[in-house]
C-alpha cells in the first residue's frame, strides 16, 4: 500500500472497492493489528492503534465486529458457541451470555440452527453466524471483508440488508467488495483502491473499475 | 475473584469440549502420552526391584572375622565396638563358640561320622564377627586395621583372599546404578521430545483456530489458558489409562515369585502402587501443560 489516507465518521458505510491484491485485504488486516504498516498510522476513536498495549489492543478489536469471506467460524464449535465465545472472551456473566446469543441469533435468523456446527450450515447461514458474532457486543464499527464473495445473489442481498439495517442503528460498516451489483445498488460512499493507492473516494460512489 | 473462577471455568469447558469434540487428535495425542507415562513409571518401578536385588547382592559381599579360641567373648566385644566407631559398617552381627556349633549341627547333624568327630574333639569352631560394609574399600581398611591392630586376637579375615569378588560385586552394582540414571535421562529427552512434538503437532491444527480467537477479541493469557487446560486434561486421562494399564499388568505378575528371599515381587507391586499413581498423574499433567504452553506460546508470539 501506498499513500494511502482517508478518514471514516462514526455512523458512516463505507465501501473498499478494488480488484484482487488492490490491497482491500491488507487494509483490513492494519486495521485489526494483525499486519503493521512499514510507515504511516491508525487511529481509532483518536489512539494510534499500533501504539497501544496488548491488552488495549483486544479491547480495539472488541469494539469492531468482523465479518470474512471465509466466515473465520471456529469449526468445532456450534453456532451457539461461536457466538457465545466472542462475549466469553470479554468476561461476560453467563446471565449475559444466556440472554444475548438468542436475541442475536434471532436478528439473523438462526435460533434454530443454534446447535448446529458449520459444516452442517449453508454459506448463507455460516455468513449470517459470523454477523452475529459480529454484532454480539454491540460494536461501534464492522469490517466487512467481501462477505458476500461465496454467496449467491440471493443471501448476498440477504447480508447486505443486515449490514444496512446495522448501519441505519448507527454502526459504522466498512465493506470490502469487488461485487459491482452490490456497490451500485448501495448509493452510499465509495473509496476505490488500485495497485495499493486510492484512485477515487466519492460521497455516493459507483463501481469505476 | 468471580472473575478469576468464571475464567477457569469456562478454559476447562473449553477444553473438555475440545477434548472429546476432537476425539481422533485427542486419541493420538492419549496414546503418546500413555506410552511415556507408563515408560516412566515402569522405570521407576525396576528401578525400585533393581535397588533391592542390589542391596541384596552386596549384603551377600560380607567379611567374616575368626578370633582364635582362647580369646574371650568381653576382648572380642571390644574390638567390635572399636570397629563400629571407627568404619562406616552397615551391620555387624556375632556369632559365639556355642552358636556357631550348634549351626554346624544343624547342616550335619544327620551324619553320624561328622557327629562322631565333633563330638571327639569337643568345640574347634571359632567366636566370628560377620561384618557388612558399604564397598570394598571400607572392607580393606577394617581388614588392614584388625591385622595391624588386632593381630593376635584374630586368627583369619576371609576378605584377602575374596577381595576381588566383593570389588567385582560392587563394581557391577555401582555400573548397574549408573547405568541406570544415564538410561533414565536419555528415555526422559525422548519422552518430552515425542511429547511436545505430538501436542505441537495437534495446536498447529488449531492455529487457525488461534486467530479467530484473537480477532474476536480473546486476549492471548485467554487462549493460552484454554490450550494450557486441555494439556492438563489430556495429561489426566492419559495418566489414568496408564494407572489402569499399569494395574492390569501387575495382576499378571505371579503372587508367588520372589526378588529375594524376604521380598515377594507381587506385594511390591501393590505396595507401590499409590506412588506409581501419583508419579502418574505427576507426569502426565505436567507434560501436558508445559508442552501445550511452548505450543501455544509459538502461536501467539507470530
Amino acid at each position: 500500500m501506498d499513500d494511502v489516507s482517508f478518514k471514516v465518521e462514526k455512523g458512516e458505510f463505507v465501501s473498499i472497492v478494488g480488484m484482487s491484491g488492490a490491497g482491500k485485504t491488507t487494509l483490513f488486516n492494519i486495521f485489526l493489528r494483525e499486519e503493521k504498516p512499514t510507515k504511516g498510522e491508525v487511529f481509532f476513536n483518536e489512539k494510534n492503534i499500533h501504539k497501544i498495549s496488548q491488552r488495549e489492543g483486544c479491547e480495539v478489536r472488541r469494539k469492531v465486529g468482523t465479518i470474512f469471506q471465509d466466515y473465520k467460524l471456529l469449526s468445532s464449535k456450534t453456532v451457539y458457541e461461536n457466538i457465545a465465545y466472542a462475549m466469553e472472551v470479554t468476561g461476560a456473566s453467563d446471565e449475559n451470555i444466556e440472554k444475548r446469543v438468542p436475541e442475536a441469533l434471532d436478528t439473523v435468523g438462526l435460533l434454530e440452527q443454534a446447535l448446529h456446527f458449520p459444516y452442517q450450515l449453508s454459506g448463507g447461514e455460516k455468513q449470517r453466524t459470523a454477523i452475529a458474532r459480529a454484532l454480539i457486543h454491540e460494536p461501534e464499527v464492522i469490517l466487512a471483508d467481501e462477505p458476500t464473495g461465496d454467496l449467491d445473489p440471493y443471501n448476498s442481498r440477504d447480508v447486505l440488508g443486515i449490514l444496512l439495517d446495522l448501519n441505519k442503528s448507527g454502526t459504522t460498516v466498512i465493506l470490502a467488495t469487488h461485487d459491482k451489483e452490490v456497490i451500485n445498488s448501495l448509493g452510499k460512499r465509495v473509496i476505490t483502491l488500485k495497485d495499493g493507492k486510492i484512485v477515487s473516494d466519492s460521497k455516493q460512489g459507483r463501481f469505476i473499475l | 475473584m468471580k472473575k478469576t473462577i468464571t475464567s477457569i471455568k469456562r478454559a476447562f469447558r473449553l477444553a473438555w469440549k475440545n477434548f472429546h469434540r476432537e476425539s481422533g487428535l485427542s486419541f493420538v495425542s492419549v496414546f503418546v502420552l500413555v506410552i511415556v507415562i507408563t515408560l516412566s513409571v515402569s522405570l521407576f518401578l525396576v528401578r525400585g526391584v533393581a535397588e533391592i536385588i542390589i542391596k541384596d547382592i552386596e549384603q551377600k559381599a560380607d567379611v567374616t572375622v575368626d578370633f582364635h579360641l582362647a580369646v574371650p567373648e568381653e576382648r572380642i566385644f571390644e574390638i567390635r565396638d572399636e570397629i563400629k566407631e571407627q568404619f562406616e559398617v552397615k551391620g555387624m552381627e556375632y556369632t559365639s563358640r556355642e552358636e556357631a556349633k550348634t549351626n554346624f549341627i544343624q547342616r550335619f547333624g544327620d551324619r553320624p561320622a561328622v557327629m562322631e568327630s565333633l563330638e571327639e574333639v569337643g568345640n574347634p569352631f571359632p567366636a566370628s564377627l560377620n561384618i557388612n560394609a558399604d564397598d570394598s574399600y571400607t572392607y580393606r581398611q577394617i581388614a588392614d586395621f584388625l591385622e595391624e591392630e588386632h593381630n593376635e586376637s584374630v586368627y583369619n579375615i576371609d576378605f584377602y583372599h575374596r577381595e576381588e569378588v566383593i570389588a567385582g560385586i560392587f563394581n557391577v552394582t555401582e555400573n548397574i546404578r549408573s547405568g541406570g540414571i544415564v538410561v533414565g535421562i536419555i528415555l526422559g529427552v525422548i519422552a518430552v521430545l515425542l511429547v511436545y512434538n505430538t501436542i505441537k503437532l495437534a495446536i498447529y491444527g488449531l492455529r487457525e483456530e488461534i486467530r479467530v480467537m484473537r480477532l474476536v477479541g480473546s486476549s492471548n493469557r485467554f487462549i493460552q489458558s484454554s490450550f494450557i487446560m486441555q494439556g492438563a486434561v489430556l495429561g489426566c486421562v492419559a495418566a489414568f489409562s496408564s494407572f489402569v494399564l499399569l494395574f492390569l499388568l501387575g495382576f499378571l505378575i505371579p503372587q508367588s515369585y520372589n526378588i529375594t528371599l524376604e521380598v515377594n515381587l507381587h506385594q511390591y507391586f501393590l505396595e507401590m502402587l499409590p506412588m506409581a499413581l501419583l508419579i502418574q498423574f505427576v507426569i502426565g499433567i505436567t507434560l501436558g501443560v508445559v508442552s501445550s504452553s511452548i505450543a501455544t506460546g509459538k502461536y501467539l508470539g507470530e
